[in-house]
């Protein structure tokens, strides 16, 4: 993983939203969001500013990058903010996978998980 | 809830209209209809039997002639002296209407000012009021500008604006200012958080940190006594 740092359960959501939402121009705060919330599924709550932090300071990590689009009448002339997900990032993801997928294996084979 | 303003609107300016200022405001510069031709000399023949029924009778017979509504009649006799109403019970008599020069508008003329006035109101209270009619609370708002840099903070605001209107179309502007006030109420924890942190602890770090080393290096008293001091707490 880039620098040496290991991914929080928040930041594995936020990344893996981002995987699901692909590149372009389809990721900003609103759709990650409502991702997230749906990865959540109703087990934690999730609010926009936390998603924003999140993706700020993975931003700062260099998982993911972003870039400011145009102001749009219907978001009364603000700029959407777009975010996609680098290479390490998605190597970040992958890799804590894995490590989950290591801990569901393991767990099944003692009969501990259905 | 539109519809209902626009009446309200459009009612208010007819009130405006029937006042005197209303009315010279609206005689301005437009093809106002003044009743030019007092009817002299018209014989009406009215079984009357109280002022008000002259009044009446006269009210019926001039907007019958004029499609206009007078707003005073004087009734004079048949000699051409003006005499008060009141001696003219009786049956038989001419009258001349001696018009008020008050503006009498032209109905189709009143109808298409009440309209215009309808509309300016409207535009004028579209453009003055816009940011609020379609904005989100501002205080709320405003929390944001207070945590988070001026790029973030527009693009964070914009997609709850977006989301806002969503909600404001389909469930009215209470609602959507509840969801907006509770969203961010929950996004400025981790958003004063990260504040705190950037701002604040960072800053603080750096200089404990900028401290101790100069105390290590310099053994400012301060730092010295202070090293005593948790030292002698731990014995």
């Amino acid at each position: 993983m880039a620098n040496g740092e290991h991914l929080g359960e928040f930041e594995q959501m936020i990344l893996t939203a981002l995987m699901l939402l692909g590149s372009g121009e389809n990721a900003y705060g609103m759709t990650v969001h409502a991702k997230v919330e749906e990865l959540a599924a109703g087990l934690r709550a999730v609010s926009l500013g936390a998603c924003y932090t999140t993706l700020d300071r993975l931003e700062q990590k260099g998982y993911v990058r972003s870039w400011f689009g145009g102001a749009t009448e219907e978001r009364g002339g603000r700029s959407k903010r777009f975010f996609e997900i680098t290479g390490s990032g998605e190597l970040a993801v992958r890799n804590a996978l894995r490590v989950a997928d290591n801990m569901v294996t393991g767990l099944r084979e003692i009969g501990g998980v259905v | 809830m539109r519809i209902l303003r626009l009446l309200f609107v459009g009612v208010a300016s007819a009130s405006v209209l029937q006042t005197p200022i209303g009315s010279w405001i609206a005689s301005l510069g437009s093809p106002c209809t003044y009743l030019q031709r007092p009817l002299h000399g018209e014989d009406v023949t009215c079984d009357v039997r109280t002022e008000e029924a002259v009044e009446d009778a006269l009210n019926v017979l001039h907007c019958s002639r004029n499609g206009s509504v007078f707003k005073r009649f004087t009734i004079i006799n048949t000699t051409g002296q003006s005499t008060p109403p009141k001696k003219w019970f009786g049956r038989g008599f001419t009258v001349e209407d001696a018009i008020d020069p008050h503006l009498v508008l032209d109905p189709k003329l009143a109808f298409a000012l009440f309209l215009c006035g309808m509309l300016a109101l409207n535009i004028s209270k579209r453009v003055l009021f816009e940011r609020h009619r379609s904005g989100v609370p501002r205080n709320a708002e405003f929390l944001f500008y207070l945590f988070l840099d001026p790029k973030n903070c527009d693009a964070l605001v914009g997609d709850l604006v977006e989301r806002y209107k969503l909600i404001h179309k389909k469930f009215g502007r209470r609602r959507a200012n509840f969801w907006y006030w509770w969203q961010t109420a929950i996004s400025l924890g981790p958003i004063v958080s990260a504040w705190l942190k950037r701002v604040v602890i960072k800053p603080a770090l750096a200089l404990i940190g900028w401290a101790v080393a100069k105390g290590l290096v310099g053994h400012d008293g301060w730092l010295a006594a202070l090293v005593e001091v948790v030292k002698k707490v731990r014995s």
